[in-house]
């Protein structure tokens, strides 16, 4: 049962060997010529400016969570606008649209409650 | 799966879809509602979905025959005496948790329509856990619920122990949800399946599977991501902080009503889809039932022991629903010892599954009366729940010291109160399944059961016997006297008249008989084949669900029918 599954460790093992040797030989053979720019923290070549670690507001995270909640649940029609023709087809149109337009009121009282919440409000 | 979808099927998980809409509504209308306005209207209009829910739910207990079990969506879902009776247990105490916190969240400071909504939300969640028949389904059943219990813990935002139990709460929650999704896709794996009735299909199928390591460590991981929910030793350590910060009618709704879906799910998934007879633990066997059975040994004395030098009363209350796990796993393990078997001698019994279902429902009545009395000590977010904030409180408030002292004593398990009869119906239906091991395991129990009485009756000496130190704010409220006056006479009346509800919880148990039975026999009773792929037409094979009983019909029943028959 568990033969198939040898070409699958034989790649691994093989990925793990070459990332390693890479790795090693990459510390040992390469040239370190160390500046103070190229110790600098990376920041699209701008000057660095500050700690990483600063606070910052709270609100980021509420317009990311809205964005990921009504993004996610907005990537869903796609899939089924591309095979709405193959539900008309297969005599589900009626169904697969009021399935639609529930799922869409769901987003919808969503929407309404965040708006009436004032989650959408900057200030 | 194929797209088998009715109309139909929608009646099926109607109080579900009734409890969805009411919680939408609850959101909205705290959005809605004029700022500073009290929100103890959302309360009512959660408690009126909750209980019109409650009242299709008894529609179809009512219209539908004996012990059935009809499959919805295709097998995804499945309505059945078995998730109709959770559901009653579910919509009740989501009723009295409504009930309970409407006064609480004023005295706290977090009047908010969104607790009503949330724990709507959950219980939606449970209702479909006990109703699913799919491990895909049941995860995002399970999802829904423990997600709002995050939420309900850390509501009372002046609470820093409820940010801290939450935060808590959500890391090992998260966790263990990981697990359990990685024991599915490991049962997935083995079996090609996360339809219940197929997975038992293959199992009962090829025995070699059924033994297999993909198959064991897939049951051991959906176990303890179970194990998490339910409060399992040693799955358990997070109960104590979450059950102490939590807000009190937020705690008795997670000790009742959480720890009932969880083990609907145990039931469901281990008894009667992992089997029960050919898998004993020793020889032959995968054994969940010998994992099940060392667990229920290290529950139940984690739960007492650790009970015993807590002084305060949640973190005994928290340790005491470790313990009352451990008792519900030792009918688990009793129940899967071929006590559920097919033949018409057996049915009319009881079996120790049965009795889980009735002691789940006492339970989470006596622990409704505990918090109906402990959810009044505290204020601004700040619970005082010590044991010497008791002090002294059986007469200066004579019914809140009866309420904590009755459902004391109910969950130490004293007659003539419904506790007592849970345990007893609990142990005695283990003890006939006439196994060695079983009987060890009830002594075992009856051991910790007089350990527990320790820290019960402790609660008792400081309401009854001590001098009160200092002055406490304890608040009253109507709502919490209700609570506490329905709890009370429910736990009399079960411990007095149990026949009704034990009526029910058999045939509750006895839904899932045809699923349990050999599996060419759980095809001819209600449930169609599985269609092949090639039949992936919408209702053409889907199972019609008829209700007898037409809506004029529909009348809210209380859950327990109190007969004073007896089925033994």
């Amino acid at each position: 049962m568990y033969e198939q599954y040898i070409t699958l460790g034989i790649l691994a093992a093989v990925a793990v060997v070459t990332g390693a040797a890479i790795l090693f030989l990459n510390s040992i053979l390469g040239p370190k010529r160390w500046t103070a720019s190229k110790l600098d923290t990376f920041e699209t070549g701008n000057e660095p400016e500050g700690d990483a670690r600063q606070r910052f507001s709270i609100r980021f995270y509420l317009v990311a969570i809205l964005f990921i909640l009504f993004d996610i649940e907005v990537v869903f029609l796609f899939p089924w606008a591309v095979l709405y023709r193959q539900y008309i087809a297969a005599g589900l149109g009626l169904f697969v649209f009021i399935e639609m337009l529930v799922f869409i009121s769901i987003l919808g009282v969503g929407l309404a409650y965040v708006w009436r919440k004032g989650a959408l409000e900057w200030d | 799966m194929n797209i088998a979808f009715n109309v139909s099927d929608l009646l099926g998980i109607l109080p579900v879809l009734i409890v969805i809409a009411f919680a939408a509504l609850c959101a909205l209308a705290e959005v809605f509602a004029k700022p500073g306005q009290s929100r103890g209207f959302v309360g009512t209009l959660g408690l009126i979905g909750a209980l019109i829910a409650f009242a299709a739910n008894a529609w179809q207990w009512h219209g539908l025959d004996g012990a059935y079990s009809v499959p919805l969506f295709g097998g995804g879902l499945v309505m059945d005496a078995f998730s109709t009776y959770f559901n009653f247990l579910f919509l009740a105490g989501t009723a009295l948790t409504l009930v309970l916190s409407t006064k609480y969240l004023k005295e706290h400071g977090s009047d908010l329509g969104e607790f009503h909504a949330l724990v709507l939300f959950a219980a939606a969640g449970m209702m479909l856990m006990a109703q699913s028949r799919d491990l895909i389904i049941l995860f995002i059943a399970l999802e829904l619920m423990s997600v709002s219990i995050y939420v309900l813990v850390a509501f009372v935002r002046k609470s820093r122990r409820g940010a801290e139990a939450a935060l808590k709460y959500f890391l090992i929650g998260a966790f263990a949800s990981a697990i359990l999704l990685y024991g599915i896709a490991l049962l997935y794996g083995a079996t090609n399946s996360v339809e219940l009735t197929t997975i038992r299909r293959a199992l009962d199928a090829d025995p070699s599977l059924a033994n297999g390591l993909l198959v064991r460590l897939g049951m051991v991981l959906v176990l303890v991501g179970i194990g998490f929910k339910v409060a399992l030793a040693p799955f358990h350590l997070w109960t104590p902080d979450v059950y102490d910060g939590a807000p009190s009618p937020v705690t008795g709704f997670m000790a009742s009503c959480v720890k009932a879906a969880g083990f609907a799910v145990l039931i469901r998934v281990f008894t009667v889809t992992f089997g029960y007879d050919a898998m004993e633990f020793g020889a032959g066997g995968n054994g969940w039932v010998g994992v099940l059975y060392l667990l229920a040994i290290v529950t139940m004395f984690a739960g007492n022991l650790a009970a015993l030098p807590q002084s305060n009363v949640k973190r005994i209350l928290a340790y005491s629903s470790i313990a009352h796990a451990g008792y519900l796993l030792v009918g688990v393990v009793a129940g899967s010892f071929g006590n559920l078997t097919i033949d018409t001698e057996a049915a009319a019994t009881l079996g120790p599954n049965g009795a889980i279902l009735f002691y789940l429902m006492v339970y989470a009545f006596s622990t409704f009366l505990v918090f109906s009395a402990l959810s009044l000590f505290g204020k601004d977010g700040e619970e005082h729940t010590h044991l010497s904030d008791l002090a002294g409180m059986g007469f200066r408030r004579p019914f809140v010291g009866l309420a904590l002292a009755v459902g004391m004593l109910s969950l130490a398990g004293m007659p003539p109160l419904g506790g007592f009869f849970g345990k007893f119906y609990l142990f005695r239906e283990a003890m006939l399944s006439g196994r060695p091991e079983v009987t060890i395991l009830v002594l075992v129990a009856i051991v910790n059961s007089m350990i527990g009485l320790y820290y019960y009756l402790r609660v008792l000496v400081f309401l009854y016997m001590k001098e009160p130190t200092r002055e406490v704010p304890v608040y009253s409220s109507r709502g919490a006297t209700t609570v506490g006056l329905i709890s009370l006479a429910l736990v009399f009346l079960l411990g007095l008249f149990p026949g009704g509800l034990l009526t029910m919880a058999q045939r509750g148990i006895g839904s899932l008989r045809p699923v349990v039975t050999t599996p060419t026999a759980s095809l001819t009773a209600t449930e169609p084949q599985t269609p092949p792929a090639a039949s992936r037409q919408a209702g053409s094979r889907a199972p019609r669900l008829e209700l007898k009983a037409p809506p004029a019909q529909l009348k809210l029943a209380t859950p327990i029918n109190l007969k004073a028959t007896t089925t033994h």
